[in-house]
């Protein structure tokens, strides 16, 4: 006999969070995405001169578009969410994590402003609301992962990602001090123990954590070994510890040895999930698929170029090509696969209990619309490796149209999961 | 995933062998043949065991726990798809039971293997969440002597 509706919802304070909390950061994220595509097709140009010499500009704007508008953005939609399911743990206030969209929103934005305008009263405003964001979202986060229970390596991986973010927000208002009030310090070092602690740390650690559960329901396969996944998270961690502590003595031995061991533990993460798709139960992967091995390979392809940079073995102009596969080849990458799996089953379980039935997920998936974006998406990639591996701001700018195009692309299949989500 | 309460292990096991048959016939769809007609009779009888045995004891035993817990929009959400699942289970019988006497023509055909993949979705679609939540919940929920009570229960 199926139980009456609404005879189990009485006084439920669920995991399940309503559904405008994971999607305003979801299509907050759309927006950013496509803005950064533009500012980048805008100024070509910018992407080498920022990969030389650092600094404001439109290129930090992009950068920062990409980073805290769309993955940061996306990460704190997603694993409020997630996180509640791997940890047993309902979010310990919805208010807080409803306040984080309304502060980080305005903070990415103006940002990013006073980045391309090179005013950095205005970028020191968004960085300050950025930061109060990421503090509450911290909050909640610690709050979760305090009481967790089940899935340690999923909650391990929660912590590393947390104290990257201390970390991660304490060198970036650091360098928001030496843009808007002259703070003496080391720029290039601060930038790249900012970027490793983004890129590598918070956003890394919380994709490698993930991943542990996350791929393996969607490709309906057992999960990596919890073993497995501790010694690919040590690894990882002794890598991050590593690096700084290059950075910190201007060690480019030391950075070369954490880059190395940073490719191993990625090396040994991208092997312990194929292993486990390889016991999937469905033959079919899904095109999603194709998207996460790409920016695996950009991981590993990553990190095998910041060890040939760190050993002054690296090609001319590596480091923009290096911000290239570390930023949207690994990390965007990455984020777009697995949000266009998350969003339509997130939006079928919020469409469910509505008296038209449960609908299926393959319901909510516009494929040709997700095909066109990985089309476009890879073409960008390509393009945007090319382009700042031979220094043209013309293929930047081909890149970049392939990229507005391809996050067009995104947003239109996001409206129409939320039109269809409307529709039930 | 590991378990360590026997119902959540037993459920979880039940869950492969769904998800096992069901991408079998996800795969075998295409062409009609022997080996698909005896496939299709065989996940035919495994859902109607499942429906009526593994269904009716999650909502009889487990749900209410769930919901008592705080979690009922998340079994009302499962006790709603056992609801559209039961449906096409019955109407996936019926076409099966056609299938098996010859009797199903060629608009019949088409209505089965339909039903057929619209079941393998539904059915790892709702595997999935009972993975994600259901069963992580039942380790938190259950204490050991209920655990084995619900376990004696559920295997009588």
């Amino acid at each position: 006999m199926i139980p009456a509706a609404g005879a189990f919802t009485a006084g439920a304070r669920s995991r399940l969070l309503p559904a405008s909390v994971p999607l305003r950061y979801f299509g907050a994220a759309v927006l950013f995405h496509a803005l950064a595509w533009a500012l980048l097709f805008a100024y070509p140009a910018e992407l080498e001169r920022f990969a030389a010499y650092g600094g404001l500009g439109p290129a930090l704007a992009a950068l920062h578009l990409v980073t805290l508008g769309v993955l940061a953005m996306t990460a704190v939609g997603a694993t409020l969410q997630l996180f509640p399911i791997a940890t047993r743990q309902a979010v310990h206030s919805v208010t807080a994590a409803r306040m984080v969209w309304w502060l980080l929103t305005p903070g990415v934005a103006l940002f990013a402003a006073g980045a391309a305008s090179y005013r950095p009263r205005l970028l020191g405003a968004g960085a300050a609301l950025a930061v109060v964001a990421l503090a509450v979202y911290g909050w909640l986060l610690f709050e979760n992962l305090r009481r967790a229970r089940g899935m340690r390596a999923v909650v391990a991986h929660g912590w590393g990602a947390l104290a990257a973010l201390v970390l991660l927000a304490a060198s970036g208002l650091a360098l928001v001090a030496h843009y808007e009030h002259g703070l003496a310090l080391d720029q290039g070092a601060f930038a790249a123990a900012h970027l490793l602690l983004a890129a590598y740390g918070f956003m890394g650690l919380l994709a490698m954590g993930l991943s542990q559960f996350l791929l393996p329901m969607f490709a309906v396969s057992p999960a990596p070994s919890a073993r497995s996944a501790f010694v690919v998270l040590a690894a990882a961690a002794a890598a991050i510890v590593l690096a700084l502590a290059a950075l910190h003595s201007s060690s480019t031995p030391l950075l070369g040895a954490a880059a190395l061991l940073g490719l191993a533990a990625a090396a040994a993460h991208v092997a312990a999930m194929e292993g486990a798709l390889r016991r999937r139960l469905r033959p079919q992967l899904g095109p999603a698929f194709l998207l996460v091995r790409v920016a695996w390979a950009c991981l590993l392809a990553s990190l095998a170029l910041a060890a040939l940079l760190a050993f002054d073995l690296a090609p001319p102009r590596a480091a923009a090509l290096f911000g290239v596969l570390l930023v949207p080849g690994w990390l965007l990458t990455f984020l777009l696969a697995v949000l266009q799996r998350i969003v339509p089953f997130l939006a079928t379980v919020h469409a469910s209990g509505r008296g038209h039935g449960a609908p299926l997920v393959s319901s909510f998936t516009p494929a040709r619309t997700l095909a066109a974006h990985r089309i476009l998406h890879l073409a960008a990639l390509a393009l945007l490796v090319a382009g700042a591996a031979l220094a043209s701001p013309w293929l930047v700018r081909v890149a970049a149209a392939a990229g507005l195009a391809a996050a067009l692309a995104y947003g239109a299949f996001f409206v129409r999961v939320l039109a269809r989500l409307k529709e039930e | 995933m590991d378990f360590e309460r026997q119902i959540a292990r037993r459920l979880h096991e039940e869950h492969l062998a769904t998800l096992e048959i069901w991408s079998r016939v996800e795969q075998a769809i295409g062409k009609r043949d022997a080996a698909l007609e005896a496939l299709l009779a065989r996940a035919a009888a495994a859902l109607a065991d499942e429906v009526a045995r593994h269904f009716d004891f999650e909502e009889k035993e487990l749900f209410p726990r769930l919901a008592e817990a705080g979690e009922g929009d998340i079994a009302e959400l499962l006790a709603e798809e056992h609801g559209v699942i039961r449906s096409a289970a019955a109407q996936f019988a019926e076409l099966a039971r056609a299938l098996r006497a010859g009797t199903l023509d060629a608009a019949g055909w088409q209505r089965l293997r339909t039903l057929a993949l619209e079941l393998a979705e539904r059915l790892v679609a709702h595997v999935q969440k009972e993975e994600m939540s259901l069963l992580p919940a039942l380790e938190d929920l259950l204490d050991e002597a209920t655990d084995a009570e619900l376990a004696l229960a559920y295997a009588g």
